[in-house]
């Protein structure tokens, strides 16, 4: 195992994400509650109607949650990231405590925006890494994930060789769809309301940063974990047939844990519910979001795919492109589809509309397969 | 070289603490304002604020955020009243007395700490610190116990003519040091302000400043203990 040497990085991560933090934190307190940014200044009657421009805000915190109690322990939490920073760079032996600490008091930020999100990424992801030191941070969980997020292959050739990785793998596809899971039942959630509540709550949630949840939001996340499995398990054995049809022999387990790696930025549809738009657009946002990180993932596929078949690009192009493809049909009429898919509440999915247009562009990246020679054997 | 690399983080961490604590006295402690709501309704915002050097800022902004006013006064101006100016002035006096001491001491026994190579002491920067910590968070406690009393004896918190369509307020309608004035259920404002608050107050950011420079003088007694332990095995190895 490759150890690292320093504790500096770490060290900076965290103190870094606690600055954030606090910083955030007391930006909250002294705002009295959510801080907004928005696209531009806005009349509230102007945020419903088909004919209005389009108009978003960006939240951080919730408002509701403004009280003197909240924010005692926002800035404890603030405190404990900056010292746990300090003294794991002097005690790095108690890397447990000083990481579980850190990933806590990062996930207690979001209640004030998380430090602008980056400070509670920074929190979390040295965390993380703080609970495997020494190990060097390329070979961590959160290592993997974020070198598999930012196209290294050299990490599918490691998860494609080493069959000890399953378990991270399978850890890394059940914590990048909770968070999704999250996102999207809180985004959902906080739309229906608006929709149904156009003179109220609608006004609350944009222009002062509301957010409302119950026990339902809860759905999404559970129910993502366990269908993430399942399509997890339809693409891989979609993937692993494409490719021997296309002459490429490989292992089926191999091709599961770039999968799941692979899954990583779906991760970041946690972040859906900081931005929200004027009601005729609420759709807009969700659908950016899913189609760059899908696209993400499909890339992702193709750079560890090619690494582990030691195929060229066009080939993995077109593994990923025909498995993928079967693969969206599948999750449309199960998933989807109004009239076919298994019904899950709070939740919100990419649905293209008219079918002949999905089936359009299906076909379009199919015949850009065919035209950069993806589909030859040879 | 080795003991003053290891001492970096222990000296970033206790300067950060003391420059909280003495920012804080500059940042406003307590403030009373328009909500956003009443800011969205108005088009107009107005803003009180009360810091530790006995100044009060007073803004009024517009919906674009252009200052129509801003103006900084002296606490005398605030009342004519002597019994309630002396009043506040000793809630605000003792209050600063309290946080400056603290971060005196905190800054002498943590040069102290440095300086000084005696590991015996090491019992007493402790305490030092402690001692810091516990001033400096006295100082918020005390304010946050003693403010909104003598304030509330105010005539008023703006000697500004307020926008006719605001909801009035008076000093006497705050007796907490956190809460608001809520826009009454039946009123001619729009069915998404009723029920939300018109007016804010609160201790604001100051304030806050120096609650996190007490947690960390507190959590710094730590880090200074880590230091010293590091230093006396380096010293015996």
């Amino acid at each position: 195992m490759e150890r690292e040497k320093s504790p500096m990085r770490i060290t900076v991560m965290m103190f870094i994400g606690g600055i954030l933090i606090l910083l955030n934190a007391l930006l909250f307190a002294s705002n009295g509650g959510a801080i907004i940014w928005s696209s531009s200044a806005i009349q509230p009657q102007n945020l419903t109607g088909a004919k209005q421009p389009l108009w978003w805000r960006l939240g951080f915190g919730y408002r509701g949650l403004a009280n003197f109690t909240t924010l005692m322990i926002l800035l404890v939490a603030a405190v404990v990231i900056v010292f746990s920073a300090i003294a794991f760079f002097m005690k790095p032996r108690y890397n447990k405590m000083l990481g579980i600490s850190t990933i806590i008091c990062g996930i207690i930020s979001l209640v004030s925006g998380g430090g602008f999100i980056i400070g509670m990424i920074l929190a979390v992801g040295s965390g993380l890494l703080a609970l495997e030191f020494p190990k060097k941070a390329e070979e961590t969980f959160f290592g993997r994930i974020y070198r598999a997020a930012r196209f290294d292959s050299s990490v599918f050739k490691s998860v494609g060789d080493d069959p000890t990785i399953s378990k991270q793998a399978v850890l890394t596809l059940m914590f990048v769809n909770l968070l999704s899971g999250i996102g999207i039942g809180l985004y959902a959630y906080n739309s229906s309301i608006m929709v149904n509540n156009p003179n109220t709550l609608l006004q609350r949630i944009l222009l002062f940063g509301e957010m409302r949840f119950d026990a339902t939001i809860f759905t999404p996340p559970i129910v993502f974990m366990g269908i993430a499995i399942i399509k997890w398990v339809i693409l891989t054995g979609l993937l692993y047939i494409a490719a021997l049809s296309l002459g490429v022999k490989t292992g089926g387990e191999k091709i599961g844990r770039v999968v799941a790696f692979a899954y990583a930025p779906i991760a970041l549809q946690f972040f859906i519910p900081f931005v929200f738009t004027s009601d005729a657009y609420l759709n807009l946002w969700p659908s950016i979001v899913f189609i760059v990180t899908n696209v993400w993932v499909a890339i992702i596929l193709m750079v560890g795919l090619k690494q582990i078949m030691e195929i060229g690009f066009p080939k993995a192009f077109g593994i990923v492109t025909s498995a993928g493809s079967a693969y969206y049909l599948i999750n449309y009429f199960m998933f989807i589809k109004p009239e076919t898919a298994i019904r899950i509440s709070r939740t919100i999915s990419l649905l293209i509309y008219p079918e002949e247009y999905m089936l359009l562009g299906i076909f379009a990246i199919l015949a850009f397969g065919v035209l950069i020679g993806a589909f030859t054997k040879k | 070289m080795y003991i003053k690399k290891k001492w970096v983080p222990a000296i970033v961490f206790v300067s950060i603490a003391l420059i909280c604590g003495f920012l804080s006295i500059f940042l406003p402690w307590w403030s009373v304002g328009t909500s956003p709501e009443a800011e969205v309704l108005t088009n107009v915002g107005v803003r009180t604020e009360y810091r530790l050097l006995k100044t009060v800022l007073l803004y009024k902004r517009t919906g674009n955020d252009v200052f129509s006013l801003y103006l900084y006064l002296n606490m005398v101006n605030v009342t004519s009243n002597q019994d309630i100016f002396n009043e506040i002035y000793s809630v605000f006096d003792m209050t600063m007395w309290l946080q400056v001491s603290g971060i005196v001491v905190g800054a002498v026994v943590f040069v102290l700490a440095i300086v000084i190579d005696r590991k015996k002491l090491k019992t007493l920067w402790v305490i030092g610190m402690l001692i810091s910590a516990t001033l400096v968070l006295a100082a918020p406690l005390y304010f946050m116990y003693n403010f909104v009393p003598s304030i509330s004896k105010l005539d008023q918190f703006t000697p500004v003519t307020l926008p006719e369509e605001y909801i009035p307020i008076k000093p006497a309608n705050v007796s907490t040091f956190f809460g608001n004035m809520t826009i009454p259920k039946a009123s001619t404002y729009p069915s998404w302000a009723q029920g939300q608050p018109f007016w804010i107050w609160g201790a604001t950011s100051g304030f806050f400043l120096a609650l996190t420079a007490s947690f960390m003088l507190f959590a710094s007694t730590v880090i200074v203990n880590f230091a010293l332990t590091e230093r006396r095995k380096f010293a015996l190895s």
